[in-house]
C-alpha cells in the first residue's frame, strides 16, 4: 500500500467537462496539477474566478472525477486514492476524514438545524446528549439563538444557512477540511468566529484546503497559497 | 446464462472489499418477446446503501426492479442474495415457497400506488398485521401492539387503526404501506416510485420518514425514481438508465453534479431549480 505522511497529496491531477447537450464542447479546467498539504496546515487556492478553484475542491472531495491523476488521502490507518475509490469508500472517506463546507446549505426538508448539526457527531465518538451539546455551543457561537436550533433552516438567511453548514463542517473533527469560500456571506463577527474555528482545526491537526476570497480572513489563517495554473487555450 | 447482449461473462467487482454484498446481480436481462425490457446490469448493494435507480419512463427501472424483487422471472443473468434465514440464494433457481417467504419476512415492497400494495377491505391495523400473521403469529393483543407502534412510527394517528386504508389519505397511505413492509424487520427493500403520486409537501415529510428508517434500520434499499431530487436525498448511489441499459453509475452527487453521459447530462440538465 501506498504510504502517505501528510494529510493530501495530490498527484498530475486533470480534470475537464464535456458538455454533450452543448454540441461536445470541451473545457480543460486544469491539467497535471500537484499539490499536498500537511497536518495542521491550511493551503489557500487562489487565482481569477473561472481559474478552477471550486472545480480542484469538489475534485478533492470527489464530488466531481477527474480525467487522471491521483487523490491520495489518509484514512485511518490506510491511504485512499479518491480518483479511484469505489462510491462506498469515497462515503467512508467522507463520514471519517474528509470534510467539506460549501457556501450553500443543501437543506434537507424536515431536518432541525440542531440535528443537521449534531449528525455524524457518533462516529466521532460521542454520545447523543454530548453531540447535542457539542453542536449547540458551535451555534452560540455563531450567534444563532436557540430560538432557532429546532427549526429546519429552509427558512432561514442566506447568512443563517451558511453558518449551519460552517458549525456542521466544524462539528466534527475531520482531519482534512475542504473550505469553499467559507466566510462569504458573513458579518465581520461571524468572520473572525470562522477564523477562531480554523485556526482551532488547525491546532488539532487538521489538514486544509480552502477557497477565500477575503483577503483579511485568508491572511490570517493561510499557511501557504496555492496559485492555480493560467488556463491554456482550447485547441 | 448468458445471453447476446451482454458482451463479457464477468464482471469485475465493483467493491473489492471483504464484506459480502447483500444483493450481487450480474448480466441481468429481461425480454418481452424480442423487446428488450433490461440489458446486462450488474451491481452489488450492500446493507445499509441506498441505490437510487433514475431515468426516464420506458428506460426499464420498474422492469429491473420487478427482475430483482423476483415479481417478474429474467430471461438471463444471476441475482445472488444472502439471506439470514437460509444463506446464499440464487433467486433465480430458487423455489417459489422460499421466494414467498423471503417476500414476507426478510424483503419489502412499496409500489407507486399504495392501494397496490395494501388490503383495501381491511383496516390499518390489519394490513400491518398481515405479516406476522402470516409468519405464525397468533396472539391478537401482540398483533395489535405492533400494529400500533408502527402506525405511530410512520407518523399516524394511533387512533386509526381501525380505519380502512381508503380513508386515509395518499400520504398516509403511502406511510401505511411502508409500515405493512417495515414489521417483519426487513433487511432488503424494494420501492418503485414512493413519493411518485404525492403532493410536494407530502413528499417532504415521507422523503425524511425514509431516510431516517433506512438508516436506523441500517436497510438496504432499491428506489426506482424519475425526481432526481428524490434521489439526491436518499440514494448513495445512482444508476441511470436508458433504453435498459445502465449507462452511468456512481456516488450520487457526482453522476448529479458531474454527469459524463450525454444522457446523464441532458437528464440533470433538464431540471426545474427551484
Amino acid at each position: 500500500m501506498t504510504t502517505l505522511d501528510t494529510g493530501i497529496r495530490v498527484e498530475g491531477l486533470s480534470k475537464s467537462f464535456i458538455l454533450h447537450t452543448q454540441g461536445g464542447a470541451r473545457i480543460d479546467v486544469f491539467r497535471d496539477l500537484s499539490l499536498h498539504v500537511e497536518a495542521g496546515e491550511c493551503l489557500a487556492l487562489s487565482g481569477p474566478s473561472g481559474s478552477g478553484k471550486s472545480t480542484l475542491l469538489r475534485s478533492l472531495y470527489a464530488n466531481y472525477k477527474p480525467d487522471a491523476g491521483r487523490i491520495l488521502v489518509r484514512h485511518g490507518d490506510g491511504v485512499v486514492d479518491l480518483s479511484t475509490a469505489a462510491p462506498r469508500a469515497v462515503l467512508a472517506v467522507r463520514r471519517r476524514t474528509l470534510g467539506y463546507v460549501s457556501q450553500f446549505l443543501r437543506v434537507i426538508p424536515r431536518v432541525p438545524a440542531l440535528e443537521i448539526v449534531a449528525e455524524g457527531l457518533g462516529e466521532d465518538g460521542l454520545e447523543r446528549e454530548e453531540a447535542l451539546a457539542h453542536a449547540s455551543s458551535l451555534l452560540r457561537r455563531l450567534r444563532i439563538g436557540p430560538e432557532l436550533w429546532r427549526l429546519a433552516p429552509k427558512t432561514f438567511s442566506g447568512g443563517e444557512q451558511q453558518r449551519i453548514n460552517i458549525a456542521r463542517g466544524f462539528a466534527r473533527g475531520y482531519p482534512i477540511l475542504l473550505l469553499d469560500e467559507p466566510t462569504a456571506s458573513l458579518d465581520a463577527a461571524n468572520r473572525a468566529t470562522v477564523v477562531e474555528l480554523i485556526r482551532e482545526a488547525k491546532t488539532r491537526g487538521a489538514a486544509i484546503v480552502g477557497i477565500f476570497h477575503d483577503e483579511e480572513v485568508r491572511d490570517a489563517v493561510a499557511d501557504r497559497i496555492f496559485t492555480m495554473p493560467s488556463k491554456e487555450r482550447p485547441q | 446464462m448468458q445471453c447476446a447482449a451482454c458482451p463479457a461473462p464477468e464482471h469485475p467487482e465493483l467493491f473489492p472489499e471483504n464484506d459480502p454484498p447483500l444483493l450481487s446481480v450480474r448480466g441481468l436481462c429481461k425480454y418481452f418477446g424480442s423487446h428488450p425490457g433490461c440489458l446486462d446490469v450488474a451491481f452489488d448493494l450492500w446493507p445499509g446503501e441506498v441505490l437510487g435507480i433514475v431515468g426516464e419512463s420506458g428506460s426499464g427501472k420498474t422492469t429491473l426492479l420487478r427482475c430483482l424483487a423476483g415479481r417478474l422471472a429474467p430471461t438471463s443473468g444471476s441475482v445472488r442474495y444472502r439471506s439470514e434465514q437460509f444463506g446464499a440464494l440464487d433467486l433465480l433457481s430458487c423455489p417459489e415457497p422460499l421466494l414467498r417467504r423471503l417476500h414476507r419476512t426478510e424483503w419489502g415492497l412499496v409500489r407507486q400506488n399504495p392501494r397496490d400494495g395494501l388490503r383495501l377491505a381491511v383496516s390499518a391495523g390489519a394490513n400491518i398485521g398481515e405479516r406476522l400473521m402470516s409468519l405464525g403469529w397468533r396472539n391478537y393483543a401482540e398483533i395489535r401492539a405492533q400494529a400500533l407502534a408502527w402506525l405511530e412510527r410512520v407518523e399516524i394517528d394511533a387512533a386509526r387503526v381501525d380505519d380502512l386504508p381508503l380513508t386515509f389519505s395518499g400520504g398516509m397511505q403511502q406511510r401505511l404501506q411502508i409500515a405493512r413492509n417495515l414489521v417483519t424487520s426487513p433487511r432488503l427493500m424494494f420501492m418503485d416510485e414512493p413519493t411518485g403520486g404525492l403532493d410536494v409537501s407530502v413528499q417532504a415529510r415521507l422523503l425524511d420518514l425514509l431516510r431516517s428508517l433506512a438508516r436506523e434500520l441500517g436497510l438496504a434499499v432499491v428506489i426506482v425514481t424519475h425526481d432526481l431530487s428524490v434521489a439526491r436525498i436518499l440514494a448513495h448511489r445512482l444508476m441511470v438508465m436508458r433504453r435498459g441499459r445502465v449507462v452511468e453509475a456512481g456516488l450520487t452527487d457526482q453522476v448529479l453534479d458531474d454527469p459524463h453521459h450525454p444522457y446523464t447530462q441532458l437528464l440533470v440538465s433538464s431540471i426545474l431549480e427551484v
